[in-house]
């Protein structure tokens, strides 16, 4: 076989297994030595007794053979601890030196079982800022960047596309009061997985296009997101389980200058942190919108207000709707509610948060023109789809959007955490689909696509 | 459009109408796919569009290889979009699975014939199943059995083996 394609090979392998292929042949040991792709994983060094001494050794022996031949990626998976910071000089080092596309940094807290403190947070944001701040090469060529924060572990995934020499330098990356405030010249997508910051302000991203943020810090008078100079943002996705203390989002105020053809909002089964806001505010911000999802909208929930979108987004194509209500007991299925209120909310008040959290608190209300016509909207797909009254919303769909192609429906399926399934009402027997089916037909004359009902033939065994 | 050149017939499956083209193999085997599976190859998609007649000519492909490359772009190019996270997904998911896992039952020269190939052909998703599966049997095994399963050539003398080995064992065992 060519060179090549055992090259892709060895990428396939394990660090350890691909190490083992270098002493086969003089070939096998250029192979290993010009491979394209470097992954270090710390957990691959962590055994009994030894806590992973020789990682640090590992990876610059890694980076540091062989400097004529380009790398296409660096990944390396290490503890956001002090000794780190070598890692971090290791790949700036080697970033300086040879011609590097990527680099993936995935960072992970010490505290990987447990809560962390919050002075255990501050400690680990003080970490990341020095390794950003070391590595300035590393931190210079970013395109990508993941932080992510789970049950209080900050996971930060720093992934550089472009290496590039030309003029450019973080600025103003600051964790300051738990403000984050990014500017940046390359970067074109920002994920923040349940962070702990108060608020984050995308200052200058001129290149940006995705953006992603899961979970904030409750707060009456400031919004946790503020959109500055971000000319090509194009998809939105924001995921929060807020409580009654949480601002109400006007997504007029939010977006800014932004016009985003992708939306995803995530309710988490509670309550609606958006408010509905008249076309004449949301048109102009609406005008490039074409995928609309919703998701986790609780069962108590009427649909009717998402009407709004419709009217004040005329190029829409897509709608996406979860209806979803499972509050689960097991504490693992809420990591991100514990996460989000610690600033205010103690762990040991848990039990008065129901309180706290009401489904129906400050429902958005609003209410379409009967006449309302939408011309562009082809799909409306409804995951937890049930038999019910509230889903003459689908009427209502039907009737406005003239050009709807395809309805799918489908059962919601169960917790990711828990595997509970909710014995939603969802049409098992035949006779129930085919006189939804009669119904939507009913609503309107030329032909429909109803999907979803084809994929699920028999009801579940846990389902009554 | 340049592509109805190399399109000979168009033939019926799943109720729908589709244009359908013709490879043909280094030993001069004919194959009449549908121009949705062959398209899956790169290679020939840019054929395609570069029109010609009597069919495409794959020169480094025998008929054994190229038939085993199209039933594996026939399978994976028939699995219709399904609704996201639905449960229909998730079965085709499993099934595609099964059927890549049936695919690679083969010994060593088959295999390296297909990666081949895929390589030349450009199937992105054959290259990456078959470099997997042969990166799964070097896993688990000693230098001299890999060196055996590709019949390489040992040319370290022993004490560059010997040093070789002291230095990887210092830092990755």
């Amino acid at each position: 076989l060519p060179n090549d394609i055992l090259l892709s090979i060895l990428e396939r392998l394990q660090l350890r297994e691909a190490v083992r292929t270098s002493i086969l042949s003089t070939r096998w040991m250029h192979l290993f030595s010009i491979r394209s792709r470097i992954v270090v994983d710390v957990a691959a060094f962590h055994c009994k007794d030894d806590k992973g001494s020789m990682f640090t050794p590992a990876t610059k022996s890694m980076s540091a053979r062989s400097s004529q031949y380009p790398i296409s990626l660096l990944r390396i998976r290490f503890h956001l601890v002090e000794e780190s910071i070598d890692i971090i000089h290791c790949v700036d080092g080697t970033l300086a030196n040879r011609k590097i596309s990527a680099v993936h940094f995935l960072i992970l807290p010490e505290q990987r079982d447990r809560r962390c403190t919050e002075d255990e947070l501050a400690t680990n944001g003080r970490h990341f800022m020095r390794f950003v701040y070391a590595g300035s090469h590393a931190s210079a060529s970013l395109s990508y960047l993941h932080i992510r924060c789970f049950l209080m572990l900050i996971i930060c995934y720093i992934h550089a596309r472009s290496w590039s020499t030309s003029s450019f330098r973080v600025a103003n990356v600051g964790l300051n009061l738990y403000v984050l405030r990014i500017e940046h010249p390359h970067l074109t997508t920002l994920a923040l997985d349940g962070c702990v910051f108060g608020k984050i302000e995308l200052s200058w991203l001129p290149r940006l296009k995705c953006f992603s943020y899961r979970t904030w810090y409750l707060s009456q008078d400031q919004y946790p997101l503020s959109l500055g100079y971000v000319p090509q943002l194009s998809t939105l996705k924001l995921r929060n389980e807020a409580s009654i203390m949480h601002k109400t989002i006007r997504l007029s105020e939010l977006l800014g200058n932004a016009t985003i053809s992708s939306l995803d909002l995530n309710f988490d089964s509670e309550r609606i942190w958006i408010e509905s806001e008249a076309p004449k505010v949301l048109g102009p911000l609406f005008q490039n919108l074409q995928i609309l999802s919703l998701q986790c909208i609780h069962e108590e929930c009427d649909l009717d207000w998402t009407m709004f979108f419709l009217e004040a987004a005329p190029l829409l194509n897509q709608i996406f709707i979860k209806v979803w209500d499972h509050t689960p007991s097991v504490p693992n299925c809420r990591p991100f509610q514990l996460l989000g209120d610690t600033c205010n909310i103690r762990e040991e008040e848990y039990g008065e948060w129901q309180d706290v959290y009401q489904k129906g608190y400050n429902l958005p209300m609003w209410e379409a023109p009967a006449d309302l016509k939408h011309c562009n909207l082809k799909e409306l797909i409804i995951k937890g789809y049930q038999v019910e009254e509230k889903f003459r919303y689908i009427r209502r769909l039907v009737k406005a959007a003239v050009n709807l192609e395809v309805i799918v429906l489908i059962h919601s399926g169960s917790c990711e955490y828990c595997k509970f399934s909710p014995s939603t009402r969802y049409p098992w027997t035949q006779e129930e689909r085919l006189q939804i089916k009669e119904q939507i037909l009913e609503w309107r004359s030329s032909p429909i696509k109803l999907l979803g009902f084809e994929s699920l033939e028999c009801r579940p065994s846990h389902v009554k | 459009m340049a592509a109805a050149d190399s399109c000979d017939g168009i033939s019926t499956s799943g109720g729908g109408w589709e244009k359908t083209v013709t490879l043909v193999s280094s030993d001069d085997a004919r194959f009449e796919v549908r121009e949705a599976a062959a398209s899956l190859s790169q290679t020939v998609r840019r054929m395609i569009r570069a029109g010609g007649d009597g069919g495409i000519p794959l020169p480094k492909v025998d008929a054994r290889t190229l038939s085993t490359v199209l039933e594996y772009c026939n399978k994976h190019a028939a699995v219709p979009a399904p609704a996201p996270e639905s449960s229909s997904a998730e079965a085709a998911a499993v099934d595609l699975e099964w059927f890549d896992k049936e695919l690679m039952h083969v010994d060593l020269a088959t295999l390296c014939s297909l990666i081949r190939a895929a390589d030349y052909l450009e199937v992105a998703g054959l290259l990456d199943l078959t470099c997997k599966t042969v990166a799964d049997m070097i896993k688990s095994k000693t230098a001299e059995e890999i060196r055996q399963m590709f019949g390489i050539q040992n040319d370290f003398t022993p004490e560059e083996e010997e040093q070789l080995s002291r230095e990887n064992a210092g830092v990755f065992e």
